[in-house]
């Protein structure tokens, strides 16, 4: 099982990027439609004016600290270290919301759809004033308003109540149309899934009407780490491209390219954006991490089993020693 | 009904800018001149009643009153977590619409029944229900429950009784049979089939379009010892209102509606009211029954 040593990397693998270590040579430009980005369009009332070149940020992150205040000591699932980096760079460069606002008409709305995700939103909330730090400490406690799933009447800034997957993308669309229906043009709606949450089949619903009903307004974020049990052969972003959206691919841990692709939407279209990370895990001490898979002193775990030293897990089968199929 | 649903949204969607509509293709056809005049808010996704749901909640998020309209059995069954999570978790709110009922398609088999519908909603929390008896019913109803801002589920019919009547849901009393009569609370479209049976018999008559909040002040002020409730939809559903409501009484109840059983059988609506005993006679027996004393 994963150690506490491990997790305090992880903890700082995820945060490198927000501590200035970022690695630029990870960003694959050639997967990304440079052409759909459209930096003219970019709002310069955003909140990121003036800083699209400084994604490395100076000085100690404010999110690790408050994620560690949240942990207490229990291990997180590699799902909220997956997530940390989008939410990062949606709430300190993309979304138009601030604590004052969070009841305006005309904000950005962001929709965590994969409500188990939590732990780096609260963080990420507390570091940007919606919620006081102090909530971070008995999270999941009988008087606190943080659940291991968020709520939005106990959690300013939150706007939908999630857990069970498959209902953000529903409710991004009836948000995005609401907006629309009001002349409300300006604000943008966010929904972040996993890939895994696509297997649920509201979203196909949902994928297939945003795309016919051409919701500008509409960005979905797959944090894709390959979580799903039977894959998507073909990729993620063909789901939603299939069905007329626009897509960016890219790196889940590289900032820049996140920022681009979260604001390369225009035209009239919804846009999605699959990042892919690698399910939140790390090298370390020659143990090899791939797709979900943790191996650590050549003990695999896969799925919450662990499997006696030696043994490979591939696929879901288990190999004896090595072996492969 | 039904008719009178689409005539009446037609015009809440023309009078009130926050007026929306949610269609998953269940009577597009007839609302297509609205969508017209209000394409951003007359919305068909399609047959997906899940994302029909999602898109309520949503544009109520959003500040927006939506309508929701289906078949009962999609708009409520299918699409049920989505009611609970997407209106009510997100303290959302909507006014559900549905035609069919429990058996107005009865040769469309078991697919098309919805006799449960309101027996689920007693499994959330703070929903108005209404169960209009006649169409013209349904315009006030409407505009009431649109006009305001709780969660209402509209059950229309194309069963009916030959006059509406009107009233906010209170109990009303259509046939007083004179102190110590058992009390006889007939739901919606029902009410006809109820008078019938209840002739010549000691039972006072009293109809509510509103089962929810059911009328507790009225059934505590007008029930003696004896209750009978004629529900058009699962019976018993509201057993658990009126034996609380007289918890502090010493009464007998007798809760009927439709069976649960699947009974496999096409026909037509009065055909599965005879086989439920909700016709006259079927009714009439129950009462006798009921009101005989067992020989003991």
């Amino acid at each position: 099982m994963t150690s506490l040593a491990t997790i305090t990397s992880r903890v700082a693998e995820a945060a490198a990027p927000l501590d200035g270590r970022h690695d630029a040579g990870r960003h694959d430009a050639g997967r990304h439609d440079a052409g759909r980005h459209d930096a003219g369009r970019h709002d310069a009332g955003r909140q990121d004016a003036g800083r699209q070149d400084a994604a490395p940020l100076d000085g100690p992150h404010p999110v690790a600290p408050l994620l560690e205040r949240i942990r207490a000591g229990r291990e997180f699932g590699p799902n909220v270290y997956s997530t940390l980096d989008v939410l990062w760079v949606l709430y300190d460069r993309v979304l138009r919301v601030t604590p004052a606002t969070v009841d305006q008409p005309d904000r950005d709305r962001f929709l965590l759809s994969k409500g188990h995700a939590v732990a780096g939103y609260y963080a990420v909330l507390a570091a940007k004033g919606f919620i006081p730090p102090d909530w971070l400490d008995d999270q999941g406690g009988p008087e606190s308003r943080l659940g291991d799933h968020p709520d939005r009447t106990l959690v300013p800034g939150v706007e939908i109540g999630s857990g069970s997957l498959g209902h953000g993308l529903g409710l991004a669309v009836g948000t995005a149309l609401g907006l629309r229906a009001q002349g409300l043009l300006d604000p943008q709606v966010y929904v972040l899934l996993g890939d895994a949450e696509l297997d649920e089949g509201s979203n196909h619903e949902a994928i297939a009407y945003a795309g016919a009903a051409g919701l500008a307004n509409l960005t979905a974020i797959v944090i894709d780490n390959s979580s799903a049990t039977h894959g998507w052969s073909g990729g993620v972003a063909s789901r939603f491209t299939v069905n007329g959206w626009t897509a960016a691919t890219v790196d889940g841990r590289d900032h820049e390219a996140l920022h681009i692709a979260l604001t390369g939407h225009h035209g009239h279209r919804p846009h999605v954006v699959v990042a892919v990370v690698e399910n939140g895990t790390v090298v370390e001490n020659g143990t090899v991490v791939e797709n979900g898979t943790v191996v650590e002193n050549g003990t695999v775990v896969e799925n919450g089993a662990v499997v006696e030293n030696g043994a490979v897990v591939e696929n879901g089968a288990v190999v004896e020693n090595g072996e492969q199929p | 009904m039904r008719e009178s649903f689409v005539d009446t949204t037609t015009r809440l969607l023309a009078e009130n800018p926050r007026t929306a509509l949610v269609l998953a293709d269940i009577s597009a056809d007839a609302f297509a001149p609205a969508a017209r005049r209000h394409p951003d808010r007359v919305l068909n996704v399609g047959i997906r009643e899940q994302l029909m749901l999602g898109v309520a909640g949503g544009l109520a998020l959003t500040g927006l009153r939506p309508i929701v309209h289906s078949y009962a059995p999609f708009l409520v069954e299918r699409a049920y977590e989505q009611i609970k999570l997407d209106l009510d978790h997100q303290a959302a709110n909507a006014v559900l619409v549905s035609v069919g009922a429990s058996y107005d398609r009865a040769a469309a088999g078991r697919t098309h029944l919805s006799p449960a519908d309101v027996a689920l909603f007693d499994t959330l929390s703070d929903w108005i229900v209404h169960v209009p008896g006649h169409p013209a019913e349904v315009p006030d109803l409407l505009r009431t429950t649109v006009g305001g801002d709780a969660s209402a589920y509209l059950r229309l019919s194309t069963q009916r009784n030959a006059r509406p009547y009107g009233g906010d849901g209170e109990l009303v009393v259509v046939r007083d049979a004179g102190a110590g009569a058992a009390l006889l609370v007939a739901v919606g479209p029902v009410l006809d089939a109820a008078l019938a049976a209840a002739a010549g018999l000691p039972v006072t008559v009293a109809y509510t379009h509103r089962p929810r909040p059911f009328d507790t002040a009225g059934l505590r002020a007008l029930a003696g010892t004896e209750v009978i409730l004629v529900e058009p939809y699962l019976a018993g559903s509201s057993a658990r209102v009126v034996a609380a409501a007289l918890a502090d009484r010493p009464h007998r109840l007798l809760a009927l509606g439709v069976g649960r059983a699947e009974l496999r059988r096409y026909g037509s609506a009065e055909d599965h009211d005879r086989w439920h005993g909700l016709d006259p006679a079927g009714l009439r027996r129950s009462l006798t029954g009921f009101l005989t004393p067992a020989r003991v």
